[in-house]
């Protein structure tokens, strides 16, 4: 069967190992451009986020190379994304295009139906092949974070960011091509190791930047307008704490220990939201005050247009800019996301902290 | 400190399901309790100034009546509850969760004026946790916790008797009108019932000769079971009732309608998606239905216009019986 799934960053690279390794033939969506968010934003409700919009495209570009079914995650709410699934499956439906779409949802109590999705993702293949397939995913996941963090440490003091770029794409190719956990491994190393060599010793970067926000937002570089990549060639140290491999870990592995975990975070953010607003809202915010206890010059705050949780945490996390004299700039990003417009506001933010680094007076923080 | 200690209360959002709830309650413990007056242009205008970009116009409007109460220096406090969820698996929308910290930090800071009084409601695990929110924001009113306890279970069993008097006596109010023609509406509570963010939608309505008939207020049961009906089951409050009563109008419960509207807030995100997937279906069972959105921009009369316009175009439908002409706005 000819499976497909969206675009968020680099996550195709593990989920193309879990299918191929469950015995599917993968078709990964073309890379998101102009034109997939165009057929996302025709057909989707006009309100709702990009996490909705673009992976409709996705699923309709996929379609057209011939994939029968996609897969999509779900979720219990409050945030909107779990109902994205269906929604995307209806726009099919109403519009007659032959596409399945299967939504992976927690169980939530209902074990039936968790254990009948599992059936129908693992079809007829036996539990060993999943156990593998699990494992080789599982250390792709892994390996996409220390090789993009790897990038992000590198870019800033690399005598051309630019080769970074390349040294990266290249690892994320060998990565993909990896069969066993060893040549995962072997890929990792060899990438890493690439990577930190584009590094000028004793250069140091011109400032510390993090991101924080919603987490589609902060891993898709088409959505993101490759923010990354930007601020690197500007010789600033990005920081995030939102990393794919680490949610995988935290949401699928660790699971149980979620209500901690968000006690945790709630603990952190306290005096600026006193709880959970789905989505990761509440994680901005408690990100935000970790990276400035960390000494950062600046927060990035992103959010998809329209993002309920994000929304409560941009006024929050106002407040906190405000409190500790901190700059925190919030993006919203959309369809009408021009390049330019964005890039200017960037390299404003950045005068702004270079400025503020250099002691000039009567400069505020927001 | 003053001797009687007096709450403000915003005249918005959950205000419209349980203010009398919330009313009894402060009137059992002897707490002076301040409503915000209803919707009007001010209010409006102050919370759209002060909202975030991108916040929906219940949530603006919110801010707008909290902004009210915190410019009045008689009170001690603003009960902004943090809402969770009052249901097993319901979530509250999400901005309601954090509604007491946009309070805090978008409106009242931390100035001398009122406090927000911020108990944290979530009965999705039952009402323990509830109970023990009450009884600490008890002690920040300066009330002996048993007895606000006590009140509270008392202010609810006086609500839950009043909403189940006020279903059966609606039922009535729906099947009035069987001759003319019956309009489904669905939509937020606060909306519907704020005159000045509606219009008066309902009312105008009547006017033309209508039978609305508030999805909100059908049984809870029949909400319930047609709910389940979707693919998916619905984890947001407002949307389990939009979804049980969509499918209760397409399937003629508890009478026949001739259309549906559905009146939404501007960039309101469970509506976005909600609306979305009730309009799909309306379309696939060809039932006439009306999709309103409502924001600070909204003239009156354009509203008119098209409110009139589908009526006609459903009675039209009716009388002809034709039904090749579209009837989706």
């Amino acid at each position: 069967m000819k499976c497909t799934f969206p675009h968020m960053g680099n996550i195709y690279i593990p989920i193309k190992a879990l299918l191929q390794e469950l015995g599917y033939e993968v078709i990964v969506p073309p890379p998101c451009t102009e034109e997939t968010l165009n057929i996302g934003v025709a057909l989707a409700p006009e309100t709702a986020c990009l996490p909705l919009k673009v992976p409709v495209g996705n699923f309709i570009e996929a379609q057209r190379l011939g994939a029968e079914v996609a897969i999509m995650a779900g979720g219990v709410g409050p945030c909107r994304f779990g109902f994205y699934g269906q929604v995307q499956r209806e726009i099919l439906r109403d519009l007659n295009i032959d596409l399945d779409v299967i939504i992976l949802e927690p169980p939530q109590g209902d074990w039936n139906r968790f254990w009948r999705q599992v059936q129908l993702v693992r079809r007829d293949q036996p539990w060993s092949a999943v156990a593998r397939a699990l494992r080789i995913s599982w250390h792709k996941f892994q390996a996409l974070d220390v090789l993009e963090t790897a990038a992000r440490q590198a870019r800033p003091v690399a005598a051309n960011p630019r080769q970074v770029d390349a040294a990266l794409s290249r690892a994320l190719q060998r990565l993909d091509q990896a069969q066993t956990v060893a040549k995962v491994k072997e890929a990792v190393a060899l990438g890493v190791d690439r990577i930190t060599g584009l590094k000028v010793p004793g250069r140091k970067p011109r400032l510390r930047i993090a991101l924080v926000g919603e987490i589609y937002t902060l891993l898709e570089p088409f959505v993101n307008l490759d923010v990354e990549k930007l601020l690197g060639r500007h010789r600033v140290l990005v920081e995030k704490k939102v990393q794919i491999g680490d949610w995988v870990k935290h949401h699928l592995l660790l699971a149980p220990l979620q209500p901690r975990q968000q006690n945790q975070m709630a603990r952190i953010a306290k005096g600026y939201l006193s709880g959970p607003v789905g989505g990761h809202g509440l994680e901005s915010v408690a990100h935000a005050l970790e990276f400035a206890r960390q000494g950062v010059d600046g927060i990035l705050h992103l959010l998809p247009f329209t993002c309920m949780p994000e929304i409560v945490a941009q006024s929050a996390l106002a407040q906190v800019s405000k409190d500790l004299g901190l700059p925190i700039m919030t993006l919203v990003l959309d369809e009408q996301t021009g390049e330019a417009g964005f890039h200017t506001r960037i390299e404003a933010f950045l005068d702004l902290l270079s400025r503020r680094q250099q002691g000039e007076p009567g400069v505020a923080a927001r | 400190m003053r001797s009687v200690v007096r709450v403000g209360i915003p005249r918005a959002l959950a205000f419209y399901d349980y203010g009398s709830l919330w009313m009894q309650f402060f009137a059992e413990l002897n707490i002076q309790a301040v409503i915000s007056p209803p919707t009007n242009r001010s209010i409006v205008d102050i919370g759209v100034r002060l909202a975030t970009d991108g916040t929906c116009l219940p949530v603006k409007t919110f801010y707008g009546h909290t902004a009210y109460l915190a410019s009045r220096s008689d009170l001690d406090w603003i009960f902004v509850p943090r809402i969770i969820g009052v249901r097993r698996r319901e979530f509250i929308c999400p901005k309601f969760m954090g509604l007491p910290d946009l309070a805090r930090h978008g409106v009242t800071g931390k100035g001398k004026g009122p406090r927000i009084l911020a108990p944290k409601i979530d009965l999705r695990t039952g009402s323990w946790g509830t109970l023990l929110e009450i009884a600490r924001m008890a002690r920040s009113l300066g009330v002996n916790p048993m007895q606000a306890i006590a009140g509270y279970q008392r202010a609810l069993a006086a609500y839950l008797e009043g909403r189940d008097r006020l279903e059966p006596r609606d039922q009535e109010a729906n099947s009035l009108a069987k001759g003319s023609l019956s309009i489904g509406i669905i939509g937020h509570r606060y909306l519907i019932e704020d005159g000045y963010l509606s219009m008066d939608l309902v009312t105008k309505l009547r006017a033309m000769g209508v039978n609305p008939i508030i999805g909100d207020r059908l049984p809870q049961d029949l909400i319930d079971v047609k709910a389940k009906s979707w693919p998916k089951e619905m984890y947001w409050r407002a949307g389990r009732i939009a979804f049980g009563s969509a499918r209760a109008f397409l399937d003629a419960k508890p009478v026949p309608v001739n259309g549906v509207i559905y009146i939404a807030a501007f960039s309101c995100g469970t509506d976005s998606i909600i609306g979305e997937l009730v309009e799909r279906e309306m379309r696939r069972r060809e039932m006439p239905f009306l999709a309103v959105n409502l924001d600070e921009h909204t003239g009156e009369a354009g509203m008119i216009t098209r409110l009139e316009a589908f009526v006609d175009l459903i009675r039209w439908r009716k009388d002809t019986g034709e039904m090749h002409f579209s009837a989706h706005g």
